[in-house]
């Protein structure tokens, strides 16, 4: 299938045409937006955002529709075709609105790196990893005393996030399958203890129990 | 004439250089010590300063005894001038499976020794 971006519309959302509207209802999103995004594109999307509060796991699944090229073209919409991987893009850019600048930063910094960004053989990250790290990190988000992490690429393609403070730090890698998450505790000795776990990608109750231990609110690791 | 290939004692410094994207909040990343045979320079013919390319955020010395300890093995393997990268007669590497909690281990005994 074609993958489209809809360039005609840049206003707000109450000026948004009905048919663009009614691909917003029933609770799921079902259009890549537009093909570049400017301010008026953004705030449009932060809005849409806003008032549809959807829990994470509820936005772009990736079996998500998207409109197709001759539906775009039959309500009078403006198409260009976007290549499968500027479209996962869009998709991921989309979901972290509800996160902070920072992270957003470092989630589009991650998007744009291409092969041997290490001067070696590193591979670009993959989308659908970012993906997975924005609904997580939308999770942790409304956890109290939330804290951004540290958003780094792995050479083969994936990223980690690790959290670090005087005694604790972790770090959540995402790996084929899933999680691997590490824990290191430093006692008052500053002799360290290591702890390792792994946990299945969709497993946010799980992975908010190491964000727990990280800020304190658990004292034992979590094991199996 | 080739380089010789020397043992390198456990007291010696090895640094590895780190990518900018692997130095958050000029913390040190243990992913960039992920590599099966990582590759570091040897102090005892290149300088930590020489260590760092374009990319590079800071360097980071290594005690090859510490590395050992965590069932690494250290070896010196010289880059010839004809080479890719050569000629390097520093150029080691840290070789054996990083687990993740090694990989933080090997960032925790690391001293960060040059800095952009």
């Amino acid at each position: 299938m074609q993958l489209v971006g809809i360039s005609s519309f840049q206003g707000r959302l109450d000026e948004m045409p009905h048919q663009q509207k009614s691909a917003y209802e029933g609770g799921r999103r079902l259009a890549v937006p537009f093909v570049q995004a400017s301010n008026v594109q953004s705030k449009w999307l932060e809005e849409i955002t806003a008032i549809q509060d959807l829990p994470p796991e509820w936005v772009y699944p990736y079996d998500d529709p998207i409109f197709a090229t001759a539906w775009t073209k039959g309500i009078g919409l403006t198409v260009t075709p976007l290549g499968f991987a500027d479209t996962a893009k869009y998709i991921v850019a989309d979901k972290a609105v509800g996160l902070s600048a920072d992270s957003r930063q470092s989630l589009k910094e991650l998007s744009e790196l291409s092969v041997g960004w290490d001067g070696g053989r590193a591979k670009p990250i993959k989308m659908d990893v970012l993906g997975d790290v924005v609904r997580l990190l939308r999770w942790l988000h409304q956890q109290p005393l939330y804290i951004d992490p540290f958003i780094v690429p792995t050479f083969d393609g994936r990223v980690q996030m690790e959290w670090h403070d005087e005694k604790r730090s972790l770090e959540i890698e995402a790996v084929e399958g899933g999680w691997a998450v590490g824990g290191t505790l430093t006692l008052s000795d500053r002799q360290r203890v290591y702890f390792d776990a792994d946990c299945e990608r969709r497993d946010f109750e799980r992975l908010k129990n190491f964000y727990d231990w990280f800020a304190g609110r658990e004292l034992i690791w979590p094991s199996p | 004439m080739a380089f010789p290939v020397e043992e390198i004692p456990d007291d010696a410094n090895l640094f590895n250089r780190i990518h900018r994207n692997h130095f958050p909040g000029g913390k040190v990343s243990s992913v960039a010590f992920d590599q099966e045979r990582l590759s570091v320079n040897w102090e005892k013919y290149r300088s930590a300063e020489d260590t760092a390319d374009t990319n590079s955020a800071a360097v980071v010395a290594l005690a090859a005894g510490e590395c050992r300890k965590l069932e690494q093995t250290v070896e010196h393997a010289p880059i010839e001038p004809e080479e890719p990268s050569g000629p390097n007669q520093a150029h080691s590497e840290i070789c054996g499976n990083k687990s993740k909690s090694i990989r933080r281990k090997l960032r925790d005994s690391a001293k960060l020794v040059w800095q952009k």
